[in-house]
């Protein structure tokens, strides 16, 4: 208000308030300089350690010409590198390089500011790359740091008192925890974005997408990212039974394989059939991570009724929306089920075979005919096929040219999972049985810590489900027949080189080895409720958490008014705490003389009501004379640190002891 | 400080909340005497938290969410800070020192905290500013400039004490009108000109014991005596401190005299009575001084010189 008509005056930075500034830009930059592309990174560098090293000499900023290059330098750099100036990570890119250029021309106290403040910035903003546990801590340190140096730079202290800096900045961090918890629990969340989000704002979350071709899921499964996890509310169903349904695939060109959602207005019945549960359901819940799909992944066959979601036709089930925040739901499957009836037109689709056969296909689907008394028995000889001829199983196949089935089953005979689901499902299609590929994911790791299993995008799977005019739709899995280590536990992408089959997760490993993953194991327990609840903290959690608390159903305008009161009684209770101790002080030379007085009335010397110190102490030295000197002092030491000039912690030290040693006897 | 145009109701707002203080009176700032607003990069400061708290309502982000509440949390405790810095200060002034017109005179402020040690506070008169500290002996003092325009008394006026620290993202202050003065000599007429001749009297009695060019012996120091004539020798002997003095024919003796100036301006003659003053203490010279209602015998030395000028400030 009234500040802004003085002039500022004239800024002259110390040296460790150059390093301070480069320190601070470097730590807000750091998470974001691994994406910035080479030769910005570069100019970033230049341009800091450029100002720095002239500012060290107390030269000044750079002439305008000179300035104005080195934007347009970085701006057509920036331009290049990303296409575009919108988006988040051209964004964040510009950013950066603002702190760099800021810094470049820096030359008053203002600048200096912007230089924090857009550190600041930068810090927060890696948050929108990486949320981890890790990230957080990081975010919290970067701060602690940079708002030291903002301190430093705003009321100048020479460079030895660093150590008191960060003190003191760390006591006003921890002073501002319980202040954000307040307002970080309180502040109404709302669901979706204020406005459109760029193109980019996700990507770096993968998972299954719409279609599968070969090296799709061969893809996801080099990833060791976490797809879900799961938490049984009863036991965990055996590894060979952890199928996770996803997109089932009906329309194939022979190569590629796609969800029904990819064409329109298909003639064929657009609800799904019926599941009929044998034994007991499979109660569980899921905290899905963000993968920008609509699938929801539940355990194969997901019942009919479900809290969240639309079952597909296929039986899957999906959102309404992409799914760019982790989301948790409950949901029940059955390990048994029957599913009898099936839309016609739905099994005629499912018996669709894109082209014409090759000829070895269709003598070897002749032999399994003729020797088949039922459908099942089919099926059965193509999984003794894919058992007895030699397949292997790699993540790393060779390519496969226009008639990719055929070329597999007979020549290369090296596939991952996608491999063995699509051949088999067009060699049961041409032998007339419908069939239709299901991806999802398969398997999991039980963590012991926290009782929970971790689904990760290296369990991707696929596999393939026939229709059989006894039991209905039936899971067959190809790849069992082939590698049935592969269901029964994860790949151990540890051991895994480029064109070697596959390795599995063996338990007899090492006890070094088995350490390191129980080590791994409590890391992701506690990734996990890190995850859950302040990761995870959103609308839903939100209302969850205050249900837990006794308030169900509160509105956005509820929230409001509770987060203003909860935080200004907080903020009264920080101005009370910090504001106490002056009256606590004086109250303590007080407290101390009023033990004096309590001392000498016990021996029949009590001080009148209005008897001032001085007076008193005339009255002690009549009567007294033998505890004179030490009244006296006594009542010096209170007057002076009461009403004196200068009131320390030394005067109220000696008045302590001084009524310590205070020992009246009556005479 | 430099003050807007407020609108009354803010005027009277702020004057019923200035105390009034005088000479040695101590005043402590309590809570109803301390403002506190944001400053302008406190302004800045809560733009960026904005933008921070949109960001993560957009993209649902815990951590920018986390952040951009720590930060606020943040600014609110450095707002309780900066409060701190200032609540509890007493403020009272040791002495004024005069000046001459034109110049600035200056006040000594003494600061006590009961508590603490208090940063960065800068204390503003009308037209100067100091900056000073508490440390950890809970006193401090500080003298304050005030700009003088014309001869005369000098009140400090209003006082204004403010603070930013620790993050300079609040501006707080309170005010104190200091009703104690300092006195504001004429601005004596550029030095060059000899003393009047008119005044010059040279003494007839010949030797009288003063002087500066002859050494004579030692006498009893006086109060007033030049430290350049002390025996030191003597002194640092332990011995009582004895006066070297001088016989000589030159000792003068002048008369400045109001009366003897010829210059219509009333102010013109204060000024040049005040350099003569001056050029006479200088040559240590005795000097009386008369003014149309008041004479000051002759004398020299740092009391008499003050007296004069005392004089010729309040000259009516």
């Amino acid at each position: 208000m009234k500040r802004g008509n003085k002039t500022q005056p004239a800024w002259n930075p110390a040296p460790c308030h150059w390093w301070g500034l480069a320190i601070a830009l470097i730590v807000g930059s750091l998470p974001h300089l691994a994406r910035l592309p080479v030769p910005l990174t570069l100019i970033w560098l230049a341009m800091i350690g450029w100002r720095v090293a002239r500012g060290l000499k107390n030269q000044p900023p750079p002439a305008a010409l000179v300035k104005f290059a080195v934007i347009a330098l970085s701006l057509v750099l920036l331009v290049m590198s990303y296409g575009s100036l919108v988006g988040r990570e051209p964004g964040t890119a510009m950013l950066v390089l603002m702190g760099a250029l800021k810094m470049f021309e820096l030359q008053q106290r203002r600048d200096a500011y912007v230089v924090i403040f857009l550190a600041i910035f930068l810090t927060a903003v890696s948050g929108l790359f990486h949320q981890s546990l890790l990230a957080m801590v990081y975010a919290l340190l970067a701060c602690w740091l940079i708002i030291a140096i903002w301190q430093s730079i705003a009321f100048p202290k020479p460079a030895t008192a660093w150590r008191a800096l960060l003190a003191s900045t760390g006591k006003w961090l921890l002073q501002a925890i319980p202040l954000m918890l307040v307002l970080f629990i309180l502040f109404p969340r709302i669901p979706g974005p204020l406005w459109r989000l760029p193109g980019d704002a996700h990507s770096g979350m993968t998972g299954l997408s719409g279609q599968m071709e070969p090296g799709t899921i061969s893809n996801l499964a080099q990833s060791d990212a976490v797809a879900f996890r799961v938490k049984f509310l009863g036991d965990a169903p055996p590894p060979s039974q952890r199928y996770w349904r996803g997109p089932s695939f009906e329309l194939t060109n022979g190569k590629r394989w796609w969800h029904r959602d990819s064409i329109n207005n298909l003639p064929i019945n657009a609800t799904p059939p019926q599941v009929i549960p044998s034994g007991s359901g499979v109660k569980y819940s899921v905290l899905l991570e963000a993968h920008n799909q609509r699938w929801l992944f539940m355990l194969d066959m997901p019942g009919h009724n479900q809290p969240l979601g639309h079952q597909q036709p296929t039986l899957d089930w999906q959102l309404d929306y992409d799914l760019h925040n982790r989301i948790q739901y409950e949901a029940t499957s059955w390990i048994d089920y029957k599913i009898k009836s099936e839309d016609t037109n739905t099994l005629a689709y499912n018996t669709s075979v894109p082209y014409p056969i090759s000829h070895r296909m269709k003598a070897l689907i002749g032999e399994w005919q003729q020797q088949a008394n039922r459908t099942e028995d089919i099926v059965k000889s193509a999984l003794r096929f894919f058992n007895q001829e030699p397949f292997f199983y790699t993540l790393t196949p060779p390519l496969l040219g226009d008639d990719p089935a055929d070329e597999f089953l007979f020549e290369t005979r090296q596939g991952f999972c996608e491999h063995y689901a699509s051949s088999f499902t067009l060699l049961m299609r041409a032998a007339g049985i419908p069939a239709r590929v299901v991806t999802g994911y398969q398997g999991g790791e039980l963590n012991a810590f926290d009782d929970y299993l971790i689904v990760r995008q290296a369990d991707a799977h696929a596999w393939a489900e026939v229709w059989l005019p006894e039991q209905g739709w039936v899971r067959v899995d190809p790849t069992a027949a082939v590698a049935p280590e592969r269901i029964e536990r994860s790949i151990d992408l540890g051991l895994q080189r480029r064109g070697e089959p596959v390795n599995f997760v063996l338990d007899e490993t090492t006890a070094l080895l088995r350490s390191w993953r129980q080590a791994q194991l409590a890391w992701d327990a506690v990734n996990h409720r890190w995850n859950q609840w302040v990761i995870g903290y959103g609308p839903d959690r939100q209302q969850t958490f205050l249900r837990n608390l006794g308030f169900p159903d509160v509105s956005w305008r509820g929230l409001t008014i509770a987060m203003t009161l909860v935080f200004g009684v907080f903020v009264a209770l920080l101005a009370w705490w910090l504001l106490r101790r002056q009256t606590l002080e004086t109250d303590a030379a007080l407290r101390l003389y009023q033990q004096f007085c309590r001392k000498l009335e016990r021996i029949g010397l009590a001080r009148r009501a209005d008897e001032g110190p001085l007076d008193y102490l005339a009255r002690i030295e009549q009567a007294r004379p033998d505890l004179a000197t030490r009244s006296r002092r006594i009542t010096q030491l209170y007057t002076a640190h009461r009403y004196g000039r200068g009131q320390n912690q030394v005067q109220l030290a000696q008045l302590k002891r001084a009524v310590a040693d205070f020992r009246p006897r009556a005479a | 400080m430099a003050s807007l145009a407020l609108p009354n109701p803010l005027k009277r707002f702020f004057a019923a909340r200035t105390p009034q203080a005088t000479l040695h009176e101590p005043v402590t700032l309590t809570g109803q005497r301390i403002f506190i607003l944001p400053s302008r990069l406190g302004l800045g400061f809560s733009f960026l938290l904005l933008v921070m708290l949109a960001g993560a309502i957009n993209y649902n982000n815990s951590l920018v969410f986390g952040m951009t509440f720590l930060l606020a949390g943040l600014a609110l405790t450095a707002m309780l800070h900066t409060y701190r810095n200032l609540a509890g200060i007493s403020v009272r002034i040791e002495n004024a020192e005069a000046a001459f017109a034109g110049e600035a005179v200056h006040f000594s402020l003494v600061l006590n905290s009961p508590d603490r040690a208090r940063e960065a506070i800068e204390l503003a008169s009308d037209d100067h500013q100091v900056m000073t500290e508490i440390g950890p002996d809970l006193r401090t003092r500080c003298r304050l400039p005030r700009g003088t325009r014309k001869r005369g008394r000098q009140t400090l006026g209003k006082v204004t004490l403010s603070s930013q620290y620790p993050l300079g993202l609040f501006y707080c202050w309170s005010h104190i009108a200091f009703q104690t003065e300092a006195l504001v000599y004429p601005k004596p007429v550029p030095a060059g000109e000899p003393l009047p001749d008119a005044a010059r009297k040279p003494n007839q009695d010949g030797d009288q014991g003063r002087g500066n060019d002859d050494f004579q012996g030692f006498r009893h120091y006086h109060p007033g005596d030049s430290p350049r004539h002390l025996n030191w020798k003597a002194l640092a002997r332990e011995q009582p401190p004895l006066t070297k003095t001088f016989g000589g024919d030159r000792v003068e003796e002048r008369w400045f005299d109001w009366e003897q100036l010829g210059s219509p301006d009333p102010e013109l003659r204060l000024s040049q009575l005040c350099r003569w003053v001056l050029d006479a203490e200088r040559q240590q010279v005795r000097y009386g001084l008369r003014l149309p209602n008041l004479s000051l015998p002759l004398d020299h030395g740092a009391a008499h010189r003050r007296r004069c000028l005392a004089a010729l400030a309040e000259f009516q």
